[in-house]
């Protein structure tokens, strides 16, 4: 069955497929700074199945256009389980929560956001490095910047934002980060990698969203900064 | 009838070579199935059965598979199974020994403690269902990590370790156990998110290379360290591997400052789960890093950066467990900082890096994995009866359950590492590498530090065991089917204090090679 591109016949320019993945890889890590900029909690959601929507892009990109073919099953999988299963199960969550007021921030949004400027900055800075070594790249160069950036800003939302559904927000956008470098750097890690971390991922958030009921129903509250029990 | 005896000599010899070569497969196998079955019939004497047994096979399978490695003459390498996935050495062979001795002697406690619980009424059928099926998961997830050979099956396994376990840690539903769990889950799954990232950068240092030899990727561990890849990978990316990796699974084994879930956890969590996070769990997060530790050794970075790191980490960790050893009112938590101290202790010893220090931190893992369960199990007793986890609450233990008084005395030293105790004779050994190598100030550091600590521990339990009791309550034992399995490792901390058995010297001087080639 034909399904990259050389199936088709079609030769691209290297440096063409480079931007477009640049372009996915820009709209995740912007996604990222909107959650930051944001405070109300089913926006966040909504902006994580659009980041996971183009995490998927990246996926099929890379599956298209350098006939990786391994990584259609990975975009399969990053396509059900980021973009609809999490969204839902989050979505179906909170309508289940009991009071809907915005997430008071513990940084507010635009001490948050330059933050989020200076982690960007280091990103750039830690893979410096790596990118002057001048080594091979199997794609773009500057995807690798973009991953450790959201990866860096996805702990950001978690600190900054001391509510349980943020906080997974802030994983799950980390968990994105990792993915965009497994699959841009290294044209994706083995299949059965792949499989694990995804179904790893599935079961966490889905256990990070049953203990969010436990505190919402224990607390009556989903502050994490109430979880003060537990101290020396 | 010599021919009858020939005949059965070969039968047996003949199973137990199956037995080796399936053994592999039967550790990990038999606790997946058990899991289901106890998910399936949720009937409390089947599960406690099934549970038993299957914990009872696993050892038996990781006996013969500890066998099969050390038998294997020298210069030979274990063949992977499953496509690369799986494979077994002698350091993984020791881990998988230390999980499935533990888990065993941790099953047979929790018939006598998750039975008395359920019997007064603490939590419904459903709860204990929950437990024996994540039990036994939680033993699988950890199995799997120690014979996992690809680097990604390793960290799957080890993140579904924190899976299996978070609602362990949970169990009680109460608000503290529930913030525990909340702890324990975002910390450890943040953390060993950075262990994923360190292991694509690995895969990625890797892939030049096996594209320049023209073989495909893989991130198999057995591949990676063969020489003629190990040597060329980029010692840029290596580095920041490795503090990636330290990072994440040093989270799960309580390096600090990774370690605030840990004191919650251990506290929060059912007595045998504690023993079993403290015993085995962050052993086999250490056993992530060492992996690393080995294959930054094969590559040009060479030894000494993981081992300075490790070394600090270490020397952290046990000058940050050691204060609030002082100062707890826990004594749940006091065990738990005493864990983090003894990581901090193996650490320190893989750090030093002469093959005495590796020798005696591997052999303090196997000593600390006995004496924890062995104090917490005995603790366990105690909070079974006295309903409190607050040392000032608890006095004159003596006088109400006399025979766990003597035991947690008995578990102090023990943990404490007082000689004829196991303990004693790794630390020692860490101690003894570290002033042959001239490490003079690691060496001070480390035997003031675990001093401070002794004095801190023995402190705390001599108030509880001494004393008039503050409420008066009926002497006697409410788990008395307890002193089975506390009898049995009452026995090896004894032993192991006195000598180290043939067999299991030989198993940790192949494992030493492994740790720094």
């Amino acid at each position: 069955m034909p399904f990259c591109s050389l199936d088709f016949g079609l030769h691209f320019d290297p440096q063409q497929v480079a931007r477009v993945l640049d372009f996915f890889a820009t709209f995740i890590l912007v996604c990222s700074l909107l959650v930051l900029a944001t405070e109300r909690r089913h926006v966040h959601v909504r902006i994580y199945a659009l980041q996971s929507l183009s995490l998927a892009a990246v996926a099929f990109s890379v599956a298209f256009f350098n006939c990786e073919r391994h990584i259609f099953i990975a975009t399969a999988l990053i396509f059900i389980s980021k973009v609809i299963v999490i969204p839902v199960l989050l979505g179906r969550l909170m309508t289940r929560l009991i009071p809907q007021q915005p997430v008071k921030p513990m940084i507010n949004i635009p001490s948050s956001l330059l933050f989020a400027a200076v982690l960007v900055l280091i990103a750039d800075y830690l893979t410096r490095n790596i990118l002057s070594a001048g080594h091979e790249f199997e794609l773009a160069r500057s995807v690798l910047t973009d991953s450790v950036g959201v990866v860096l800003l996805g702990l950001l939302i978690m600190i900054a934002r001391k509510k349980a559904l943020t906080q997974i927000i802030g994983f799950l956008t980390m968990e994105n980060g990792l993915f965009l470098t497994g699959i841009a750097i290294t044209a994706g890690m083995p299949l059965i990698v792949e499989l694990g971390v995804l179904f790893d991922v599935l079961v966490a958030a889905f256990l990070m969203g049953v203990l969010l009921y436990r505190i919402s129903e224990t607390f009556d509250s989903i502050d994490v900064e109430k979880l003060t029990k537990l101290k020396e | 009838m010599a021919q009858i005896y020939d005949i059965l000599r070969d039968g047996f010899s003949y199973a137990v070579g199956t037995l080796q070569d399936v053994s592999i497969f039967l550790i990990l196998l038999v606790p997946l199935l058990s899991a289901i079955l106890c998910g399936v019939i949720g009937k409390k004497r089947v599960m406690e059965r099934t549970s038993v047994c299957a914990a009872f096979i696993t050892a038996l399978s990781g006996m013969a598979l500890v066998s099969r490695v050390v038998a294997m003459p020298p210069g030979t390498s274990p063949v992977p199974r499953l496509g690369g996935l799986l494979y077994a050495d002698a350091l993984s062979a020791y881990l998988v020994l230390i999980i499935c001795f533990i888990s065993l002697m941790i099953t047979l406690y929790s018939l006598g403690y998750i039975g008395y619980e359920y019997s007064i009424e603490l939590f419904g059928k459903a709860k204990l269902r929950q437990y024996y099926f994540l039990l036994n998961l939680f033993v699988f997830t950890m199995l799997l990590a120690a014979v996992a050979n690809n680097l990604g099956v390793l960290w799957v396994a080890v993140e579904a370790t924190t899976l299996a376990s978070a609602f362990l840690v949970g169990f009680y539903n109460r608000e503290e156990s529930i913030e525990a769990a909340w702890k324990y889950l975002i910390i450890g799954s943040v953390g060993i998110t950075f262990a994923l990232f360190g292991t694509v950068l690995v895969y990625f240092s890797a892939l030049s290379v096996f594209k320049a030899l023209g073989s495909p990727g893989t991130l198999n561990w057995t591949d990676l360290v063969n020489p003629s890849i190990a040597t060329q990978m980029d010692p840029h990316i290596l580095k920041l591997a490795f503090i990636f990796v330290l990072i994440g699974y040093g989270t799960k084994a309580g390096l600090a400052p990774m370690h605030t879930w840990l004191p919650d956890a251990h506290s929060q969590a059912p007595t045998p789960i504690s023993a079993l996070l403290s015993g085995v769990l962050i052993n086999a997060a250490m056993y992530g890093i060492l992996r690393f530790h080995h294959l930054l050794a094969a590559s040009p970075v060479g030894p000494e950066f993981s081992s300075n790191l490790l070394l600090f980490f270490g020397l952290l960790s046990i000058a940050v467990a050691t204060p609030f050893i002082m100062v707890q009112k826990d004594y749940k938590r006091l065990l738990a900082y005493s864990s983090m101290k003894h990581m901090g202790i193996i650490a320190t010893g893989i750090g030093l890096g002469t093959p005495l220090a590796i020798y005696g931190a591997l052999l303090h893992i196997l000593n600390h994995a006995l004496a924890k369960a062995f104090i917490f199990m005995s603790a366990g007793n105690l909070s079974l009866k006295f309903k409190t986890k607050e040392i000032a609450l608890v006095k004159g233990i003596a006088k109400i359950l006399p025979m766990t008084s003597a035991l947690l005395l008995l578990g102090t030293f023990a943990i404490m590492a007082v000689p004829p105790f196991n303990l004693f004779v790794s630390e020692f050994l860490i101690l003894s590498a570290s002033f042959l190598g001239g490490n003079f100030l690691v060496g001070s550091l480390v035997l003031l530090l675990v001093v401070l600590a002794f004095a801190g521990f023995i402190f705390h339990i001599s108030h509880m065991i001494l004393g008039v009791p503050i409420k008066p309550l009926p002497p006697g034992e409410v788990n008395p089917s307890s002193f089975l399995p506390l009898s049995i490792l009452l026995g090896l901390v004894i032993l192991l204090g006195l000598y180290v058995p043939g067999p299991l010297h030989e198993l940790l001087q192949q494992a030493t090679k492994l740790v720094k080639p």
